[in-house]
């Protein structure tokens, strides 16, 4: 079928000069609580304990239209289950309650990062509703607040606008797209997101990647940023000449946006020529060719056809030829129907430039074209299912293929792990927002203004450079660790800068090479252990072991590895000695250092060995 | 000068910015709020503002509802508004969410009315529920009176006295021949997620499947999911959460009936609501003043004086039938007053208990001091009506019925009092 038929062409290299525009917005979710609820922001994929099945409708926006997006989603007519926990999700997340307050943590971060982009901070700030139906915000809408305007980057490709900040709430994990029901996960919902976008002014692939690290570096410098795959999300917004404006979500790694950049201008110059070729070309009605195939051995047409479903085919005048015609690698015009029909339920959909194949056969693809009363220059659409879901299929298709005559649709295209894109849904218009009129609008006071700005990741790497090597101070820049290093450097500046760097940056890894264990540590069981050393509670030495133990699962047992009185000290090395009368002062010490290690101080245990042996 | 729809271009030392101009909330006069192409509302300090300038004037760009074809076939369903959030839509002035919706809009909102029942609407007012009055509960009464023709009627309010409501009508709808629901929702319709349309068209489905069901009903979401409505007895549900979608629950009881996707079930055959009833007769409220009073500890005689001159008095009771009325100590001394402050109140006042517990029956008989309260006049012995239906009832009683209040307070009319107490019946 047309939807995940692949070749093997690779694209010619597009030539960008000056052609070329492109956007980038990166969500980048905070450590805080919920936006709009006091839950823990704590992504979650364990068993659900509560489980909530809806339905939504497409509303009207303040101004009495109705969404476009919206609109396309309520015809899918789906229903959504959500998977909850009774611990860390609220009736807020289940559109049981209304919001809460916006959440002040969150909102000052967004400030702070306004400011470092040099942008003017709204007056007064006022949470809008933006209309969602996909299912992903258990509402219907997602709530989110523009925060500030008019910033500028600067890279090294030359200055990138920054129009805007907002704050919003991140949106219901996908578990499970079905044909009637979509389920998603709640932990993810609520969860505060700073969206920067930039103005249109990024002019290569390179400069895409290095505006996005860089946003990426000025988000993670407030210490707030949360870390892991998935936390921050980069959309892009491509256009060329005479093309669309078209978002691709989903981008997770960034290495992806150059070729993904690359490819959307490709998609979209095809998509003009294939206008071009189609100028001429219309597409007739729908009728039901059940009969015609009614032997077809075909798998899809006899699952559609056994079930009391139905098969499709729609004659598309002057279409022969350019069904096939390729958009970007693996991915031809037929494609691009197919996802808009397979947005609707269906599996996807045949068209005559890929048949027959299979299961169809060419005389069965004879009587379809006969059925349909196609000429030489005729192409068809097929699509066989329940026959509502075909219906409404159908006509997505064929919405999309009147599209193909004249232009490239504004369109939200879901990236691919090969960097080409699918259709996602139509790009929503300014009618999907409106106020967000259960919670106040917030002035925007001096004081919230007067926080002072973060360090610069990159300055914070030459600064602890001074105190580390160069190597372990850019690992804890760049890892999550270093605001707990910053807290422990104040907290007990009595410990060595660079054990405490090791403890964070380096033992988790070499737990990991010599035990194979991954260790799941939060920063109040490194908090209590530097706590111990400083005290003198445990050696240095102690806390290595003590985090291979909380590797392996077990509790932190400061108690076991409490450092001995020189009296227990001297009580346990007579006996180590009383025990080995014959053995040298070398293998006195190996046995000493391996009951006692991290419980007294090495020096000291060879200083008594010495005195109780000799 | 501009007004709010307009398109305008504002000025300030720092940018220049268009976009449609947004009514001011009332709680910030000194911000202007700017709906920006992006579809983002932003307020801008008006001190800072240069100037505003007119680009052009917007007319209400509101879609005309097209009148839609009605199917003559299908039974005919009058809906009435009365507003609330089933009907609610933004409000630029106050930034909140007021009943705005005309009836059309509403229809044009859930098309799928149309494939059930022809459907009529007209508003009967467009309020908070919490400003209900009884003269209102009257004017609804005779609405739907004048429904003779209809299959049914349902009665869109807001969810806050929507139980309040639904006893009244069935007090004062008497034998009423049709199903009468009552319909709101917990989220408002602006929102896709909204619990309107469920609980509108489960109504709609319920009186069209044409069950026999008689009488008045709210017809809400029996669970956070949208999968099934009830149908509830009228003076037996209460409002028991702020803002779930399954708040309206059956107290001391269990649904009418069930409306599953579409799909009608009947949960109590044996209720008053499916036996033949007797002549229709509207009996609204008269311009009585009834009050509803919560005993509380630490409670002061002036707390029942105030109800002075009433003429009837609900007293949500502690446990089961008490009120703090002994003096025991020195730090007792007001409930002497309390009872002496009764008393005076009993010489004209019909003063009726309801369990505070809400779940439960009353039995005055157990203590000694709730003996007392009995003797000196006070009812509600043996009551397993919520304070709501209880103060519902004690109204029309008093206005219909003066001279066997006493009498019929303890007597079932309506469904609203049981003499067995099911043991189902706790936290449905």
């Amino acid at each position: 079928m047309a939807s995940t038929r692949a070749t093997k062409t690779a694209p010619p290299r597009p030539d960008f000069s000056g052609s070329l525009r492109c956007g980038l917005e990166i969500h980048q979710q905070l450590d805080t609580e919920k936006l709009f609820c006091s839950c823990p922001s704590s992504l979650r994929d364990d068993q659900p304990d509560i489980l909530v099945e809806r339905e939504l409708r497409a509303s009207a926006g303040e101004e009495g239209g109705v969404d476009i997006a919206a609109a396309a989603e309520q015809a899918k007519r789906k229903s959504y289950l959500y998977q909850a926990y009774s611990d860390t999700t609220c009736l807020v997340e289940l559109d049981e309650e209304p919001p809460h307050p916006l959440n002040r943590d969150a909102l000052g971060v967004a400030l702070q990062v306004s400011r470092m982009l040099g942008m003017v901070p709204v007056a007064s700030i006022q949470v809008m509703r933006k209309t969602v139906v996909d299912g992903s915000n258990t509402s219907g809408f997602q709530r989110t607040a523009l925060v500030a305007r008019n910033g500028v980057l600067k890279t090294a490709h030359g200055d990138v606008t920054i129009p805007t900040l907002c704050i919003e709430e991140d949106a219901a994990k996908i578990v499970a797209r079905e044909a009637q029901r979509d389920v998603y996960n709640l932990s993810r919902l609520g969860i505060p997101l700073i969206e920067i976008a930039t103005g249109p002014d990024i002019t290569s692939p390179e400069m895409a990647r290095e505006v996005a690290l860089q946003l990426g570096m000025l988000l993670r410098s407030t210490g707030r940023a949360k870390r892991g795959l998935g936390t921050i999300r980069q959309d892009l917004n491509v256009s060329i000449p005479q093309g669309a404006r078209i978002e691709i979500k989903g981008a997770q790694e960034l290495d992806l946006l150059p070729k993904l950049v690359e490819m959307e201008a490709l998609r979209q110059r095809n998509l003009l020529d294939i206008a071009a070729g189609l100028r001429d070309a219309k597409a007739g009605k729908p009728v039901d060719v059940s009969s015609v195939l009614k032997k077809s051995a075909s798998k899809v047409i006899r699952a559609a056809l056994d079930s009391g479903g139905a098969a499709l085919a729609c004659r598309m005048e002057g279409f022969a030829g350019m069904l096939g015609k390729e958009v970007q690698p693996g991915r031809r015009l037929g494609t691009e129907l197919a996802d808009h029909a397979k947005v609707m339920g269906v599996k996807g959909l045949f068209h005559s430039d890929e048949l027959p194949a299979y299961g169809i056969t060419v005389e069965e693809v004879a009587a379809l074209r006969k059925a349909l009363g196609c000429k030489e220059h005729d192409g068809f659409i097929l699509i066989a299912d329940a026959k509502e879901r075909a219906e409404r299929a159908m006509a997505a298709a064929l919405g999309r293929a009147e599209q193909a005559r004249s232009e490239v649709p504004r369109e939200v295209r879901k990236a691919n792990e090969d960097a080409t894109t699918s259709f996602l849904r139509p790009m929503p218009g300014s009618s999907r927002m409106y106020p967000e009129t259960d919670v106040r609008s917030i002035r925007v006071t001096a004081e919230m203004l007067s926080s002072p700005l973060p360090e610069l990741l990159s300055s914070k790497e030459e600064r602890f450079a001074k105190q580390l090597p160069r190597d372990l101070a850019h690992q804890l820049v760049w890892g999550e660790r270093w605001p707990l290093y910053e807290r422990a450097a104040r907290r007990w500046p009595e410990l060595k800068p660079v054990f405490v760097a090791e403890t964070l940056v380096s033992a988790p890894k070499e737990i990991r090479k010599r035990h194979g264990f991954d260790l799941d540590a939060s920063d109040a069981d490194f908090e209590l252990l530097f706590d111990a050393v400083s005290h003198g509670t445990i050696a240095q030495e102690a806390v290595f072991e003590l985090l291979v133990q909380k590797a392996q699962g077990k509790p932190l047992d400061i108690a076991s590895f409490s450092l001995l009185s020189d009296k227990e000290l001297q009580l346990r090395l007579r006996a180590i000695v009383a025990a080995n009368p014959k053995a040298p002062l070398n293998a006195l010490m190996g046995i000493a250092m391996k009951e006692l290690r991290g419980k007294a101080d090495g020096k000291r245990i060879a200083a008594l060995l010495q005195e109780f042996s000799g | 000068m501009p007004e709010p729809g307009d398109r305008v271009r504002v000025r300030t030392p720092k940018e220049t910015v268009e976009g449609l101009l947004m009514p001011t909330p009332e709680y910030q006069a000194d911000i202007l709020v700017l709906k920006l192409d992006s579809g983002y509302n932003v307020g801008i300090d008006r001190k800072t503002l240069s100037s505003v300038e007119l680009v052009s004037s917007q007319r209400d760009a509101h879609a005309a509802t097209r009148p839609r074809e009605q199917k003559k076939n299908l039974p005919l369903i009058t809906v009435l508004h009365t507003g609330g959030t089933i009907a609610s839509k933004v409000d630029y002035k106050t930034g909140g969410v007021v009943a705005r919706f005309s009836p059309e809009e509403l229809l044009g909102l859930f098309p799928e009315l149309g494939d059930i029942a022809q459907v009529r609407s007209r508003l009967v007012r467009n309020m908070w529920s919490e400003d209900m009055r009884f003269p209102h509960y009257n004017l609804l009464a005779e609405e739907v009176a004048k429904e003779a023709r209809a299959r049914g009627v349902i009665i869109t309010h807001g969810t806050d006295t929507l139980h309040y409501s639904a006893a009244a009508l069935a007090f004062a709808l008497e034998n009423i021949n049709i199903p009468v629901l009552l319909v709101g929702a917990q989220r408002s319709s602006d929102r896709g997620s909204s619990d309107a349309g469920m609980n509108l068209l489960s109504a709609a489905r319920f009186i069209a499947a044409n069950t026999g069901f008689h009488g008045v009903a709210p017809c809400m979401h029996a669970s956070r999911s949208d999968d099934d409505c009830w149908i509830l007895p009228p003076c037996r549900t209460r409002k028991m959460h702020t803002s779930r979608r399954d708040a309206f629950r059956p107290v001391n009881a269990g649904p009418l009936a069930r409306v599953r996707h579409g799909e009608v079930t009947i949960l109590d055959r044996s209720s008053h609501h499916f036996s033949q009833p007797g002549p229709f007769r509207l009996r609204p409220f008269q311009d009585v003043k009834v009050g509803l009073l919560k005993a509380h500890t630490n409670m002061f005689a002036s707390e029942w004086l105030a109800y002075k001159g009433f003429h009837g008095l609900v007293v949500e009771a502690t446990g089961l039938g008490q009120a703090p009325v002994n003096e025991i100590d020195a730090e007792t001394k007001e409930h002497a007053k309390i009872r002496t402050a009764l008393k005076e109140l009993l010489a004209e006042t019909v003063v009726a208990f309801a369990p505070q517990t809400i779940y439960g029956r009353l039995n005055m008989d157990v203590y000694q001091p709730a003996r007392e309260l009995q003797d000196l006049g006070v009812l509600g012995h043996l009551c397993d009506m919520t304070p709501e239906t209880a103060f519902i009832k004690l109204a029309w009683l008093l206005s219909n019925e003066p001279k066997r209040v006493r009498e019929l307070y303890a007597k079932d009319l309506r469904g609203e009092l049981r003499e067995r107490s099911e043991p189902e019946r706790f936290l449905v």
